[in-house]
């Protein structure tokens, strides 16, 4: 009985300690503004680990322009870096929204060479928003890059009680928003449960809402 | 005295704690079999644990067990184990009715993204009411109901209001009246439009006249059927008054007009030749208007062109021949003419149909249930009351198929300057045409693209010489410089002689692939010829020519070739048409976008312009029909209610709403009502960030559901707290979240249904109870009958 209890200890000792998760905060990123600068606010938060860079844009730069990052992180891994960007967009009615398949669709575009059976695309739904992730791996400059993005909307039901009332931050609230991960293919890979967690804790800081 | 010790013996005797025993055991097997005969659960324990029988029955387990531990006084040491049983199982007991009448359990529904700190009692009745108060934020009040009683009850939150209950049904199905009303149907804006009773072989009747474009004097007729032959009455409106223009392409001047109804009897002489004429309407309750179409079959002699005129689609209107030479190839041009018209269709199951033809024979239908909704226009939150809408895509600026060519020649022209502009290199024959227009000073982009849809609207492979170009076309191709490439010019004039071969027995139904076979073309190994669009083996054909041009021999000198001819030979060989340069349109649905561009450049009446859709409504009103009860859980009550706010009075029937998700109906224009269970608030607000549905790997099967939540007690911080199947999130002071169910939306959104329960003595008496009789049944085991004296 008690070599048994002794060997099955020898035993647990021996398992190899996991890996321990990378320690994560909570960080707030700021809306875009309407042509001035100071008119951002907290919009989002998302837990992101201590090791990533973050790069926001100036306070004096109007992010008007989407086509400019809310917010850019890094992840350096030796000479090579991943960057994930995030993006939100603003329209004026909810039928002008682009889906988000097109926004996929697009980064699939960026790849010089992509192989379909290199591509996986699933639905995702969170905080009030829904929309498609996409994994993909291809190359670009005839190096092998890796891609993570989401392409995420507002949910109908929310986007029609935010539009009660016309107010800066609503307008802002109701915007899509798309996080994109691109690196070099075993970086990626290597951080890729990193940049998920990060994805799936990103969300509006305020509550929707409730609709029920 | 005497008696009192009697009843005392009675109550601590064991035969009456076997009485008590053997009631309870009873009582559990009456609920069992209640609940296996009727399914329901509820029903079960209405007639047993909730049943007050149970609680006396509890009742007299506690006086029974307190009497037969006080007869042991006075209480010696080898009491002890006998008296912490009994003290536990009286603190079970306590504890038992404790929480069933002060503790909560209940249920928590949350949308990801949203949180509440409400929890809706199950099995429970009251009319929840809704005020907009000041500033824009909402006053609420419920009042619990007990169906049974007389019900006239008044809201504390708004004494102003006197409610009724009028009439009660234990079970109602709820139906929504959308388009059709009683019958009438129903358009924001207009009369009630009569309904027809309509069958097979009915004629149609307009019943009105509308303008459904704001500001534009723009008349459709509209006309209301009760009818379940949806597709034969959709085939009737589309026949009735839609006239067919056959016009020869080659000599616009020459076209015959026939009644679509008289067309479709038969077969009808049409210019030189007849024309056979089927309309098809596939209409089905699931996907609706499936590609409508008519299909025109015109025959003279030996030959036979057979087209597909889409009335839906992104080739709405546009004629498709069927035919290996392309989809335009037709020697005619179909249109379609008739007075537009809306039509509501209800039949027996309800379901409401919308169907649109415009003035070019376009059609359009939508189909509504009464169960659901797929949007829904809500009026000042609700309080103005809802609509359904429908949105027809027919935009009132002039659309035709002649509208819509020239459309996409203006977009091209635009594309094509675009690329000039961006000195982007362009292909040989683009760019020989390029330079002579540049040299004659004549615009590129249009005079190109009017070459290519002039050779795309003859009937020929390549272009035949053509009145209908313009004098600054005839003049490009009269100056195209053929002289500077000479062994161009022989590939094109070899692809000419080729293609005119091979033309006239396509025509005949012949397949390129076996007549190169045939007459043994040398070149045939390099041909993909395993493509079902011929159209792509001509392509190659003529590369394959304009490549060998220098070794080919000069052309017969009797061979005299237009410049029109040279030149289409020369695009041929590029893969060049005007169906390949056409920029991508949707798939399915039509875009407009297009011919709004283009008329917007021709300085097109601005109010005409801004009308690109017909927006309908129509008020969303419900009907309640008493039906017959079914299992107690899955029963919804309904109430007719009358509302009185000083002299107003106003009634208004309502439907359980289980979930507390469905719409609140206005009264007065004030306040929204709904019956629902009842809610208590919680000391906790649960907002959902996330709920997920794991998978085993590589498989859509579920092995586990979570849901990410933020839990909040009033005035600390959040907490984050990850709820799944087994795990189970308790608070310091007893409350308990479950993960009961998740749901999807339409959208993707997950729904989920948290089971929230506190038990407010669990920890002081339940459990401590349990430990108590679990120890003295251990010491009464130990101390007694085990251990020798």
């Amino acid at each position: 009985m008690k070599l048994h209890l002794i060997i099955s200890l020898l035993l647990l000792a021996s398992c190899q300690n996991q890996t321990p998760p990378l320690a994560r905060n909570w960080q707030t990123i700021l809306s875009r503004d309407e042509g001035i600068p100071s008119q951002r606010i907290p919009l989002y938060r998302a837990k992101v680990p201590n090791s990533w860079q973050r790069k926001d844009p100036l306070a004096t730069e109007s992010l008007v322009d989407t086509r400019l990052p809310i917010c850019e992180f890094l992840i350096q891994g030796g000479e090579e870096t991943i960057r994930i960007t995030v993006h939100s967009f603003t329209y004026p009615d909810q039928n002008s929204r682009i889906p988000p398949s097109a926004q996929l669709h697009r980064w699939q575009r960026q790849f010089d060479k992509l192989d379909p059976a290199e591509v996986s695309i699933s639905p995702i739904s969170q905080g009030g928003f829904y929309g498609l992730k996409i994994n993909a791996q291809g190359f670009i400059n005839q190096k092998l890059i890796a891609l993570k993005g989401w392409g995420m909307q507002l949910a109908s039901d929310y986007y029609r009680l935010l539009s009660g009332e016309d107010s800066f931050i609503n307008r802002q609230k109701k915007s899509d928003y798309t996080i994109k991960a691109s690196g070099p293919a075993a970086l990626m890979h290597q951080h890729g449960r990193d940049i998920d967690a990060f994805a799936s804790s990103f969300e509006l800081i305020e509550e929707l809402p409730s609709p029920l | 005295m005497k008696w009192f010790k009697s009843i005392y013996s009675l109550l601590s005797s064991l035969s009456f704690a076997l009485f008590l025993i053997a009631a309870a055991v009873l009582l559990v097997i009456a609920g069992t079999l209640l609940e296996a005969r009727t399914d329901s659960h509820l029903l079960a324990a209405q007639w047993t644990y909730h049943h007050p029988i149970f609680s006396v029955l509890l009742g007299c387990f506690f006086i029974n067990i307190l009497c037969s531990a006080l007869r042991r006084w006075p209480f010696k040491l080898h009491h002890i184990p006998f008296l912490m049983t009994h003290l536990g199982l009286l603190m079970i007991l306590t504890g038992t009715i404790w929480k069933n009448h002060f503790g909560i359990q209940g249920h928590l529904y949350l949308l990801e993204g949203s949180g509440s700190s409400r929890l809706m009692l199950p099995h429970t009745l009251a009319l929840h009411i809704e005020k907009r108060g000041i500033p824009n934020h909402l006053l609420y009040d419920q009042l619990p109901l007990t169906l049974g009683e007389p019900l006239k009850v008044q809201s504390q939150q708004f004494p102003e209001l006197t409610i009724r209950v009028l009439r009660y049904t234990p079970h109602a199905k709820a139906y929504f009246e959308s388009w059709m009303k009683g019958q009438y149907g129903w358009i924001a804006g207009l009369p009630p439009i009569p309904m027809q009773s309509w069958s097979k072989d009915q004629p149609l009747s307009i019943a009105c006249q509308m303008h459904p474009y704001p500001q534009l004097n723009v008349r459709w007729d509209a006309a209301a059927l009760l009818t379940d032959d949806i597709e034969q009455a959709l085939q009737t409106a589309y026949e009735n008054q839609t006239e067919l223009i056959v016009t020869v392409k080659e000599n616009p001047l020459v076209s015959q007009r026939f009644f679509l109804n008289e067309a479709l009897q038969g077969t009808v002489p049409c210019l030189g030749g007849t024309l056979k004429t089927t309309c098809r309407l596939p209409c089905s309750l699931v996907d609706g208007l499936v590609n409508p179409h008519l299909e025109l079959e015109w025959t003279c002699g030996q030959e036979r062109e057979y087209v597909i005129l889409p009335l839906a689609g992104t080739n709405a209107l546009m004629p498709q021949l069927q035919s290996r030479l392309g989809p335009s190839k037709s020697r005619f041009d179909f249109d379609l003419k008739r007075p537009p018209l809306i039509v509501l269709i209800n039949d027996s199951h309800q379901e409401c149909h919308v169907a649109a033809f415009d003035p070019y024979g376009r059609l359009d239908i939508q189909t509504f249930s009464p169960h659901q909704w797929d949007s829904l226009i809500v009026y000042d939150q609700g309080f103005g009351g809802y609509a359904i809408p429908c949105h027809i895509p027919f935009p009132a600026y002039p659309s035709s198929r002649q509208d819509k060519m020239l459309a996409e020649q203006a977009q091209l022209a635009k594309q094509l300057e675009q690329v000039v502009d961006q000195h982007t290199t362009l292909a040989p024959p683009v760019q020989l045409f390029k330079e002579t227009c540049d040299q004659a000073q004549l615009p590129f982009a249009s005079l190109f693209v009017e070459f290519l849809a002039l050779w795309s609207r003859q009937p020929h492979v390549l272009m035949h010489p053509s009145s209908s170009a313009s004098p600054d076309l005839q003049t490009v191709l009269q100056k195209l410089a053929w002289d500077q490439i000479p062994s161009v010019k022989q590939g094109c004039q070899w692809i000419n002689l080729l293609f005119g071969q091979l033309e006239d027995s396509l025509r005949t139904g012949s397949s390129i692939k076996n007549i190169l076979k045939t007459h043994r073309w040398p070149l045939m190994t390099h041909l993909q010829t395993d493509e079902e669009d011929e159209r792509h083996l001509l392509q190659q054909l003529a590369q394959q020519l304009l490549g060998l041009s220098s070794h080919l021999p000069p052309v017969p000198e009797r061979t005299s070739l237009s410049s029109e001819q040279l030149f289409s030979a020369y695009l041929q060989a590029y893969g060049l048409d005007y169906h390949t340069l056409l920029p991508e349109q949707p798939a399915e649905k039509e875009s407009f976008a297009l011919l709004q561009a283009y008329h917007a450049g021709r300085s097109l009446d601005p109010s005409l312009l801004k009308s690109d859709a017909i927006h309908l409504e129509t008020p969303l009103s419900y009907r309640h029909t008493a039906a017959l009860p079914p299992k107690l859980e899955d029963q919804r009550p309904c109430l007719l209610i009358e509302v009185k706010k000083g002299s107003a009075k106003e009634m208004v029937s309502l439907t359980y709403d289980p979930l507390a998700a469905g719409l609140k109906w206005p009264v007065f224009g004030e306040y929204l009502l709904r019956l629902q269970p009842q809610w208590v608030e919680l000391p906790y607000h649960v907002r959902l960030r996330q709920a997920k549905q794991l998978n085993y790997a590589e498989s859509n099967q579920p092995y586990s559901y979570e849901s990410d939540v933020w839990i909040q007690e009033m005035d600390q911080s959040p907490v984050e707290a990850s709820l799944s199947m087994n795990h189970v999130y308790e608070t310091w002071d007893g409350f308990r979240f479950y993960l009961a169910g998740m749901s999807s939306s339409r959208e993707g959104i997950k729904q989920v249904q948290l089971v929230v329960n506190q038990d407010p003595v669990k920890y002081l008496l339940t459990y401590p109870g349990g430990s108590l009789v679990a120890l003295g049944a251990i010491l009464l085991f130990w101390l007694r009958p085990y251990r020798r004296k």
